[in-house]
C-alpha cells in the first residue's frame, strides 16, 4: 500500500498534507514514526494512575501530531479529549470520550502498518 | 560555509515534531534538537546563547513553554534569541500568556511549510536588524566614554608626575572615592546617588589637583617644609583648578563638569569650617568634595612621599578617624571605618586591576545591567567572569606571572612575582621606575626590550634565560612571554599587552628532567 491508498483508506485528504509539509518522502517517514510515538500510550496510562494531568499532556500532543499529519478526525477526537481534562480532573465522559479515540486511533496505527 | 547559518533550538517533547521542523529546516539553517525544557536551557548555556530561535513546544512534561520563557528572561537570553511557540493551543488566554512572557510569534498546529519557513526568516531577520542598531549604539557609548576618560587619565597624570606622585595616585583616589560612596548608598538615611553618577564623581576625582599646574615648580617640589608665604601659594590650588574648570568653553551643563568644579575647589575644605579656599561647612561642602577630601588624605598617608614615609593602613585609618588629618564627615568617618578591611584588601590588590581595566569594569557593570542594550550584556557579564578568573588564578597560583598593559602603561604582578621580586602588584611606567629597573642586571632590560619590540603576530611568544635579582640575589631565571595585539576601530592592529611568566631555573630544569 501507498501512502496516497493509506489516506484513502482512513478516509482523509492526502493533497491538504503534502500541500502542508510539501515533502513527500517525508510523510511516509513520519507516519512510520507515528505507529511508535508514544503520546497515546500516555494517555492511557494517564487514566489508568487518574493521573489526568499527563493524560492531558498526552492527549494534547496527540491532538497536535494528529492535526499536522493531517489525521483531521483523529484529531477531532483528541480535541475533545483535550477540552474534557483541560480543567484538571476527569469527567463522566472522559472514559467514553477515551474510548471513541482509541477506536480511531488503532484504525490508523493499524492503516500505518500496512505501509510498503 | 556552516558557520555562516543561522542556529535555531527546535525544543519539544514529541519526536515526529521534532523531526518535522527539523526536516522543513535544516536546508536553510543548522538545527539543534531538545526533547525537554532543561535539556533546552543547558543547551543554550552551552552554545553560550549563539541560536538565532528558539521554536518551542508549549505542552511539554517537567517545563512547560511557559517555564522555558521565564528561566530564558531571567538568564537575559530571551533578548538574545527570539522564541516562537508552536503549539496546537487554541485557547486564547494560553496563547496571550506566551505573547506576554516574552514569546515573539505563535505558530498553530496544524502548520504549514511555507508558513512556518516565512515567520522563522521573518523573526530572525527582526531580531538581527534590532541586534546591531543596539550594539552599534552601545559601543558608541563605551567609545565615548573610553575617550573622555583618556583624556582625563591623560590630563592628571601630567599633574601627578609634576608633583613628583606616583602614576597610582589617581588610581587610588578613584578606588576609595567609589568605595566610600557605595558604603554611603546602603544607608538608608543618606541622599541618593546613582551608580552612573558614582562613576562620573569618581572620573572626576582624577582632576581634584589639576589646580597645581599654576603653582611654581620650587614651591611645589620643594622637599622639607613649606614657609608661611610659600604655604599661602599652595592653598591657591583648589581656586586655581575651579578657574581653570570654568574656563572650558564649553560642557558646562555636563555632571562630570559639575562635579569636577566641586572637587577642585573644595576638596581641602574641613567639616568644621576651618578648610580653604571658602572655609564652607558641614554639608555645605559638597559631598563630591567631603569624599575626595578623605580618599585625597588616606592615599597621601599610605604612601611615600619625599618628605615622609608612608604609614601602614590600619595607622592611617586611626589618624584620619581620630582627627589628627583633618575634620570630616562624622558619617563619612562612619563608611570608611565600615569598609576599612575591604579598602586594605583593594588598596594591596591593585594588581590586575589598572585604571583602565576598572573603568572598563564601571562601564561593563552599568551596560551589563542595562536592558537597552541587553546584546553586550551577556558578552560584559561573560568577559567579567574571565577577567575575575585571572585574577583569581594570578591571586592563589605559585606561578611568577606578570602582565603589562599598553594603553595604561601599566605593568601588574601576580601574588608571587611581588614576593620574589619584592615589588608592588601594580608598577605604572615601569620604564621610569627605579625599584622595578633595579631588578635588572646593567643592560639586560634593554636587551629585554629589544626582544619584546621584535615579536610580532606570527611570532607572538619568546622564551629566554635571563639574570635577575630576586630575593636579594642574583639568579637565572626563564621568562616565556607572550605579546597581544588588538584592532583598533581605524582597522589597524596595535600592541595591547604582554604577558608572562617567570621561572625559576631550578623549577624548569627540574622539569626539563622528568618530561
Amino acid at each position: 500500500m501507498d501512502v496516497k491508498a493509506f489516506y484513502a483508506l482512513i478516509g482523509e485528504s492526502y493533497d491538504d498534507v503534502v500541500t502542508r509539509l510539501r515533502y513527500e518522502e517525508c510523510v511516509v517517514k513520519y507516519i512510520r514514526m507515528f505507529i511508535d510515538d508514544p503520546s497515546f500510550g500516555e494517555i492511557v496510562s494517564g487514566f489508568e494512575k487518574s493521573d489526568c494531568a499527563k493524560a492531558f499532556r498526552g492527549v494534547h500532543t496527540l491532538k497536535g501530531i494528529a492535526g499536522n499529519m493531517g489525521f483531521k478526525k483523529l484529531a477531532q477526537l483528541a480535541s475533545d479529549l483535550t477540552e474534557d481534562l483541560r480543567p484538571g480532573s476527569f469527567t463522566e465522559q472522559s472514559g467514553a470520550l477515551l474510548e471513541t479515540l482509541k477506536i480511531q486511533y488503532e484504525a490508523v496505527v493499524g492503516a500505518a502498518r500496512k505501509l510498503d | 560555509m556552516n558557520s555562516l547559518k543561522h542556529r535555531i533550538l527546535v525544543v519539544d517533547d514529541s519526536e515526529i515534531n521534532r523531526e518535522l521542523l527539523s526536516d522543513m529546516l535544516s536546508d536553510t539553517y543548522e538545527v539543534d534538537e531538545a526533547s525537554d525544557g532543561d535539556e533546552a536551557l543547558l543547551m543554550i548555556q552551552k552554545n553560550s546563547a549563539s541560536y538565532s530561535l528558539m521554536l518551542l513546544d508549549f505542552m511539554m512534561p517537567k517545563m512547560n513553554g511557559i517555564d522555558v520563557l521565564d528561566s530564558m528572561r531571567k538568564n537575559g537570553w530571551l533578548e538574545e534569541i527570539p522564541v516562537i511557540i508552536i503549539s496546537s493551543e487554541t485557547n486564547a488566554k494560553i496563547v496571550e500568556t506566551t505573547y506576554k512572557y516574552g514569546a515573539s510569534d505563535f505558530i498553530f498546529r496544524p502548520f504549514n511549510e511555507t508558513v512556518v519557513q516565512a515567520r522563522v526568516k521573518n523573526v530572525i531577520a527582526l531580531y538581527e536588524k534590532q541586534h546591531r542598531l543596539s550594539e552599534m549604539v552601545a559601543s558608541q557609548i563605551y567609545e565615548n566614554m573610553k575617550h573622555s576618560n583618556m583624556l582625563i587619565s591623560v590630563l592628571s597624570h601630567i599633574v601627578e608626575f609634576r608633583n613628583g606622585e606616583s602614576g597610582s595616585h589617581i588610581l587610588n583616589i578613584n578606588t576609595i572615592t567609589g568605595i566610600l560612596l557605595r558604603k554611603l548608598m546602603t544607608d538608608p538615611e543618606s541622599v541618593k546617588i546613582k551608580d552612573e553618577e558614582i562613576n562620573l564623581i569618581c572620573t572626576a576625582s582624577s582632576l581634584h589637583d589639576i589646580g597645581k599646574i599654576a603653582i611654581p615648580d620650587a614651591i611645589l617640589n620643594k622637599p622639607g617644609r613649606y614657609t608661611p608665604e610659600e604655604f599661602a601659594v599652595m592653598k591657591t590650588h583648589p581656586m586655581e583648578g575651579a578657574n581653570m574648570l570654568d574656563k572650558v568653553p564649553f560642557a558646562k551643563d555636563e555632571l562630570l563638569m559639575k562635579y569636577a568644579y566641586e572637587i577642585c575647589r573644595w576638596h581641602h575644605e574641613r567639616w568644621d569650617g576651618k578648610g580653604y579656599p571658602d572655609g564652607l561647612q558641614g554639608n555645605d561642602i559638597p559631598l563630591s568634595a567631603q569624599v575626595v577630601a578623605i580618599a585625597d588624605v588616606y592615599d597621601a598617608l599610605t604612601s611615600e612621599r619625599c618628605y615622609k614615609k608612608a604609614f601602614d593602613h590600619d595607622t592611617a585609618i586611626n589618624m584620619i578617624v581620630n582627627g589628627e588629618c583633618g575634620a570630616f564627615n562624622p558619617k563619612l568617618l562612619d563608611c570608611l571605618k565600615s569598609v576599612a578591611d575591604t579598602l586594605k584588601v583593594e588598596m594591596k590588590n591593585s594588581t590586575f586591576g589598572s585604571q583602565v581595566e576598572q573603568e572598563f569594569y564601571n562601564v561593563a557593570e552599568l551596560m551589563s545591567t542595562d536592558s537597552d542594550h541587553a546584546v553586550f550584556a551577556n558578552a560584559f557579564r561573560k568577559l567579567r567572569y574571565e577577567q575575575n578568573k585571572t585574577k583569581f588564578f594570578a591571586d592563589t597560583s605559585k606561578n611568577v606571572l606578570f602582565e603589562y598593559i599598553y594603553a595604561s602603561s601599566h605593568l601588574t604582578f601576580s601574588t608571587a612575582a611581588k614576593d620574589l621580586f619584592g615589588m608592588p602588584g601594580n608598577v605604572p611606567f615601569p620604564e621610569n621606575d627605579e625599584p622595578f629597573l633595579s631588578i635588572f642586571p646593567a643592560g639586560e632590560f634593554e636587551k629585554l626590550k629589544k626582544a619584546l619590540a621584535n615579536l610580532n603576530e606570527e611570532n607572538p611568544r619568546m622564551e629566554c634565560v635571563i639574570p635577575l635579582f630576586a630575593r636579594g640575589k642574583l639568579a637565572k631565571f626563564k621568562l616565556v612571554c607572550q605579546k597581544d595585539w588588538q584592532m583598533l576601530a581605524s582597522g589597524k592592529k596595535s600592541a595591547y599587552a604582554i604577558i608572562g611568566k617567570v621561572m625559576e631555573e631550578k623549577t624548569w630544569m627540574s622539569r626539563l628532567f622528568t618530561h
